[in-house]
């Protein structure tokens, strides 16, 4: 009898261990589960919520390093395109006040580009004090070649006050209507877009 | 060994089984309060994602920006020849003689 009782005992004593360890298990699988799914939702929300933002901040972060990239090269350019047009100011300047025969044949070919220009027959050119000069000394001569070259008599009148300039022409007819402004500031103007575009081209076609 | 004794093996093996519960609750009201605490993480791994993504940013800006610089370097190393030809081509043009 006693070793019956025993039995039983023993087998209330295992039931009841084998109940307490699947409690346990199934709680610590629950808990487990629990914290993974937490920690999948926060992964998920992070980077539901971080992308966006990241996104944000590097356009701003790499916009700016790429304005501010574009701008030195920009400014770089520049520099050097303002070099060659001082330089080339700087020689223009001196081929005029040198009064080379070279200077004197571009004077008469600005000339006659402005009277061209002004359409008229009648003319009166003025320019920097060495210029008039030149062309009142020699005006006969310019007429006749200009009025050759053009096909038709021109007459042309040498405005004796002269004009702040570099060198070249400002022509005009008798009653000011028409004025062609051919000096060379006002060519190196004039020409500003199309000078940058060929310099460009010259200077940077093979750094690009 | 008698029934008493029997009925008293039962009743602690009851008693443990309920013990056994109470820990189960325990470990699953432990695991739910560390669920909250990583759900209250978020904001900052958020922000410590933004914050290594910023740091490569920038470098990768300064990377950029460093190549630009250089590029533009080169635009001011122009070899004479081709400065004096930009230079004469603008006199040229200026004085109609091309």
């Amino acid at each position: 009898m006693s070793s019956g009782f025993e039995f039983i005992k023993q087998g209330i004593k295992q039931r009841a261990s084998a109940q307490i360890q699947q409690i346990l298990l199934s709680a610590e699988e629950e808990a487990k589960k629990i914290i993974i799914n937490a920690e999948n939702e926060v992964k998920e929300a992070v980077m539901r919520i971080s992308k966006p933002e990241v996104m944000i901040i590097r356009k701003k972060i790499l916009g700016s390093a790429l304005v501010e990239g574009r701008k030195a090269i920009l400014n770089a350019r520049e520099e050097m395109i303002s070099k060659v047009f001082e330089e080339a100011k700087k020689r223009l300047f001196e081929l005029a006040n040198k009064r080379s025969s070279e200077y004197n044949t571009i004077l008469i070919e600005l000339l006659k580009e402005a009277i061209k220009k002004i359409g008229e027959k009648e003319v009166i050119v003025s320019g920097n004090q060495k210029d008039i000069d030149y062309l009142k000394k020699n005006l006969n001569t310019i007429i006749k070649k200009i009025s050759k070259e053009l096909g038709y008599d021109v007459g042309i009148k040498v405005n004796d006050v002269p004009y702040n300039c570099m060198g070249g022409v400002i022509v005009y007819n008798p009653n000011k209507t028409k004025v062609f402004y051919n000096t060379i500031e006002g060519r190196l103007i004039g020409m500003y877009d199309e000078l940058r575009y060929g310099i460009s081209k010259k200077l940077f076609e093979e750094v690009r | 060994m008698s029934l008493e004794e029997l009925i008293i093996e039962e009743e602690k093996a009851l008693k443990s089984i309920e013990d056994a519960k109470r820990q189960a609750e325990d470990i699953i009201n432990k695991a739910k309060e560390e669920a909250r605490r990583i759900l209250l993480t978020q904001r900052e791994r958020v922000d410590a994602i933004i914050q290594r993504e910023r740091e490569e940013a920038e470098k990768e800006a300064e990377r950029i920006l460093r190549e630009f610089k250089e590029k533009a370097e080169s635009f001011k190393k122009i070899p004479n020849e081709k400065f004096e030809e930009a230079v004469n081509f603008v006199i040229k043009k200026v004085l109609g003689i091309e």
